[in-house]
């Protein structure tokens, strides 16, 4: 995945354009069609004691949850718009995104990031022994690792084009 | 916090009925970030960048003391205003809590 183009302008279509071939397209919808990862576990507003702030510990998992619904819809309505990915060279796709919409997968991908690695239990991720790893617990590494690969390619795209070469 | 490395504005808080007394939520709050180690290095600089409007350096001065210390204190704010900053930096998926600045 290799960014191509940076536009300044407002009234442009869209903010970055990179060239993915198939293999990253397959990856990058694989990791969108599960978020969301994270759910109410992973939400605690205070390290204290909660209980004289229940209700606003509940406002924040009961926000985050709806938070996530919402971002699943856009979403869903996001990938089925026609010309996505646009094949414009053999195994050569454009994927284009406006700077808002760079925020917006960033925070899906680290849902993911995120998600998968509260599911494989918290681990220290240098070391983890991934050969012992099989089933879901392999998927929920895997997925962890490519929603950070994707994460590093938009987070340079943001400080500029010779950052992302 | 991994070495290895926002729509989409962060949800708006939903105001509830709140249960804590006036005495409590006068007091000072203090947000943290707590350090972990999916997050990625340049993630946490950009999302601090994102919901605080830091320049660049100050995001990456929090991040590194995240990094290093396994904690950062962010800010100092009501009981509101820290709550809302929570609910967007755990929308980013950031382990940040508020706690009394006592």
């Amino acid at each position: 995945m290799k960014l191509i183009r940076t536009l300044k302008s407002a009234s442009s279509s869209g903010g970055f354009a990179f060239l993915m071939n198939k293999q990253e397209v397959d990856w990058l919808l694989a990791l969108l069609k599960i978020y969301p990862q994270m759910d109410s576990s992973c939400h605690k507003l205070t390290t204290t004691s909660a209980a004289e702030i229940k209700a606003e510990q509940e406002t924040l998992e009961e926000s985050m949850a709806q938070y996530r619904r919402d971002h699943r819809r856009k979403l869903d309505k996001f990938l089925a718009s026609p010309g996505r990915f646009r094949l414009e060279a053999p195994d050569q796709y454009r994927f284009a995104l406006t700077p808002e919409q760079m925020e917006w997968m960033l925070q899906l991908l680290n849902d993911v990031r995120v998600g998968c690695w509260v599911k494989l239990g918290r681990p220290e991720l240098e070391g983890v022994p991934k050969r012992h790893l099989t089933g879901q617990a392999a998927r929920d590494m895997t997925a962890l690792e490519l929603s950070g690969y994707f994460q590093m390619v938009l987070l340079e795209a943001f400080k500029g084009p010779a950052a992302a070469s | 916090m991994s070495e290895t490395a926002a729509s989409s504005a962060p949800p708006k808080t939903e105001q509830k009925e709140k249960t804590a007394p006036k005495e409590v939520r006068d007091r000072g709050y203090v947000v943290i970030c707590w350090n972990d180690p999916v997050n990625l290095m340049d993630y946490v600089t950009h999302v601090f960048q994102s919901v605080f409007g830091w320049p660049k350096a100050r995001a990456e001065r929090h991040m590194m003391q995240v990094h290093q210390a396994g904690k950062s204190l962010l800010v100092r704010e009501t009981f509101e205003k820290a709550e809302h900053y929570v609910h967007q930096l755990q929308a980013y998926g950031l382990n940040a809590t508020m706690e009394r600045d006592e």
